[in-house]
């Protein structure tokens, strides 16, 4: 059974509605991607789900029961817009933190040198938050959200503002939270980062859900329509095959849009006549282009 | 979930104990109170160094009478004035004149024999400055007894007897008319230390609320500016956070109190100054215990009171900038009470006032003064006790709710209609 629940959930403030009759259910070990523009209503889902706000129509269970205040302890929760005490050390709020959701002081404190060190900022525990790099903030900000082992982990924009190396340490140990069982909610801009975290995924446009499902078959269910081509030679008249919509010069060879899959023979044929092929793939599409086609298509 | 509470209490205190206003205000308010227990003290200083004059009072004499030396006697007895023998040719107006003048003598006594006859007493002359007029009195009621001591001699007397002369007379004075009075100054006087306590309360009460309840809102202002608030509603109930937030502060306030009080309490008990407060005849006895019990009833609930108002308004804005705008209302609200216990002080009985002190926001300052200044039965404190505790929890929960709602509104600060709007939508 999955752990999180959402049924036909809506929420209106006054006369506008922020999400009109979302449904999506997650398990225990799986992170599912909430995705959508600005304003779509990843927000109000989250806080709905956190209990900030209540819901006007439709259930949302946790492990089958309502909300209730006891579920506070077992969700963690990073937001979007990143907010500690600035000019307070971090041990302490830490600790103080992890204690409002029912840690013993020692056992949080235990627990924050260990992140603090799998994190390779140990030097951070004595500091003021104020005082720590934009990066280090950040983690510190993980780690306020992960410190009490949740059950429920709801990461708004995790990887936001934080450089490669960082965003692999980050996606790693959200992985390693999916593989100990945490429930995982996880919104972002970064289609990249869901296609590689994500097994279900739910795209929000301006309040409704757009697309649903399982990545790979929502994938599936859009044709390949490009083609990546890298030739010994430059090709020309790429465009006048029967079938190509747009040809792309790249650095190294050519990215060619076109009407369905068929085509792609074709253009193999072309090239094999003219000169010698390096590279020839018929490309899935990404998420990224389904988002900005389906979202893009809306509007 | 009491822990949560514990918790946050805990935090506020740790935070709060290293605010550099917070010691500053302590140490400051300290200097204070020290400096004026210190002032009876000074001002005996002061007296002591008045009385440490002595008067030099030169006398001349015609010939050897027998009043010279008992003069000398009794001069030497006083404390505070020394009898200097002059010699019969200073008899001069000029040279008396300059002396007194340039502060060489106080004064002179000039003792004429009558020269009819040995055995009547002298007449005296008394030459003085500005400074030694006073001191006529004095020498006028030891040539007195110095007289009668003569006399006394002359008539043959025993030494019982000269002792009996000596002795001063008992005259008690017992007014009909004005033995009501007598004891109205009296209970005056008791009265003087109840309003001295009132005083303490009122302006205990209004330092605390002013300086916690500022605290209070722009600590909660911050949380929401510093988006902190976002994880701690989602770790823990609004009611729990802020009234955690708010029991910390009172208890970091009370504590603030209790180092003035202590520093207060070891200034009087130095030696120096146990000496002179002692003096004062300061009936302690006129405060009753009761009294102080309602002062401390008045500070918390009205503490309360006002915290919770203070962190809902907290609660509203986004930016620490705003938060004068919304706290003035409640600034005034306090003002105007505190300025109704001075005010209220010589017409307590007046309808005003009696409503005042049924005024919830006003009740802390305004009932302790009726309680002091008018014959006021138990039910009325009882009743105002009631409402105020009502009010306050009241207040409370409507706090909680504003918090709740507040808390997760950013941007411009919501009118009261939008206020309310989105507490209806919010459960």
């Amino acid at each position: 059974m999955s752990y999180l629940n959402l049924e036909q959930v809506s929420k209106q403030y006054g006369t506008k509605t922020a999400v009109q009759q979302i449904n999506f259910q997650v398990e225990r070990g799986e992170i599912f991607g909430l995705l959508g523009g600005n304003g779509a209503g990843k927000t109000t889902t989250m806080r709905m789900i956190l209990g900030l706000i209540s819901h006007d129509a439709g259930d949302i269970t946790y492990n089958g029961k309502v909300y209730d205040d006891t579920l506070l302890k077992k969700m963690g929760y990073l937001p979007e817009e990143r907010g500690l005490y600035p000019k307070v050390k971090v041990s302490e709020q830490l600790t103080y933190l992890a204690q409002l959701k029912g840690m013993s002081r020692k056992q949080a404190d235990k627990d924050l040198k260990a992140w603090l060190e799998r994190f390779g900022v140990p030097e951070n525990y004595d500091r003021k938050m104020e005082e720590l790099s934009k990066g280090n903030q950040q983690k510190i900000q993980f780690i306020a959200a992960v410190l009490h082992r949740p059950a429920l982990l709801i990461l708004d924009e995790a990887f936001s503002g934080l450089d490669p190396v960082n965003v692999e340490l980050l996606k790693k140990t959200v992985q390693e939270l999916r593989d100990e069982g945490t429930c995982i909610v996880f919104s972002t801009h970064r289609m990249e980062h869901v296609e590689e975290l994500c097994k279900q995924m739910l795209i929000l446009h301006q309040s409704n859900t757009l697309l649903q499902g399982n990545i790979k078959e929502i994938k599936a269910q859009f044709p390949k329509e490009q083609v990546r081509l890298v030739t010994a030679a430059p090709l020309k008249k790429l465009e006048q095959i029967d079938g190509v919509q747009k040809v792309e010069q790249l650095q190294n060879g050519y990215k060619i849009k076109m009407d369905r899959e068929e085509t792609a023979k074709k253009i193999l044929h072309y090239a094999l006549d003219k000169t010698d092929i390096h590279h020839f793939e018929i490309m899935q599409p990404t998420l990224h282009d389904i988002f900005v086609n389906t979202v893009g298509g809306e509007q | 979930m009491m822990s949560n509470i514990l918790a946050t209490i805990r935090f506020t205190i740790a935070q709060k104990a290293k605010s550099k206003t917070l010691i500053t205000m302590t140490v400051i308010f300290s200097l204070i109170l020290s400096a004026m227990i210190h002032i009876p003290y000074v001002l005996s200083l002061l007296d002591e160094e008045n009385e440490a004059t002595t008067y030099s009072i030169g006398i001349i004499s015609e010939e050897n009478s027998d009043v010279t030396p008992s003069l000398q006697q009794y001069g030497q007895q006083a404390d505070a004035v020394d009898m200097v023998l002059l010699s019969p040719d200073n008899e001069d107006m000029s040279w008396m004149r300059s002396t007194l003048e340039e502060k060489e003598l106080d004064a002179i006594l000039q003792v004429k024999q009558q020269s009819s006859s040995e055995n009547v007493f002298p007449t005296f002359t008394y030459y003085y400055n500005d400074e030694s007029e006073a001191l006529q009195e004095q020498i006028r009621s030891m040539l007195e007894i110095i007289k009668a001591e003569v006399i006394g001699i002359q008539l043959g007397l025993t030494e019982d007897q000269l002792i009996e002369v000596r002795s001063p007379i008992v005259l008690e004075q017992v007014s009909l008319e004005e033995a009501d009075q007598v004891s109205r100054e009296d209970e005056n006087e008791n009265k003087g230390l109840q309003i001295v306590l009132l005083y303490v309360l009122v302006i205990t009460i209004f330092m605390s609320v002013t300086f916690s309840g500022t605290s209070i809102a722009s600590e909660i202002t911050a949380e929401k500016s510093s988006r902190v608030m976002e994880i701690l509603i989602t770790s823990t109930s609004p009611v729990q956070q802020m009234f955690g937030k708010i029991i910390g502060i009172f208890m970091i306030s009370l504590f603030q109190l209790l180092i003035i009080a202590a520093v207060g309490g070891l200034n009087v008990v130095l030696p120096h100054n146990a000496e002179v407060i002692e003096g004062l005849n300061i009936a302690w006895s006129a405060i009753d215990p009761f009294l102080v019990i309602y002062a401390f009833v008045y500070y918390i609930l009205g503490f309360f009171l006002y915290a919770t108002l203070f962190g809902a308004l907290g609660s509203m804005v986004s930016r620490v900038e705003e938060i004068n705008q919304v706290t003035l209302p409640v600034m005034l609200l306090v003002i105007v009470g505190f300025y109704i216990s001075i005010w209220g002080l010589n017409i307590p009985e007046s309808s005003f006032v009696v409503f005042s002190s049924y005024f919830p926001f006003f009740t802390p300052f305004v009932m302790f003064l009726r309680i002091i200044m008018s014959d006021i039965s138990f039910w009325e404190i009882l009743l105002s006790w009631v409402i105020l505790l009502a009010s306050a929890i009241g207040i409370g929960v409507l706090a909680a709710k504003v918090y709740k709602t507040g808390v997760l509104m950013y941007g411009k600060r919501p009118s009261m209609n939008e206020l309310r709007k989105a507490m209806k939508t919010n459960k």
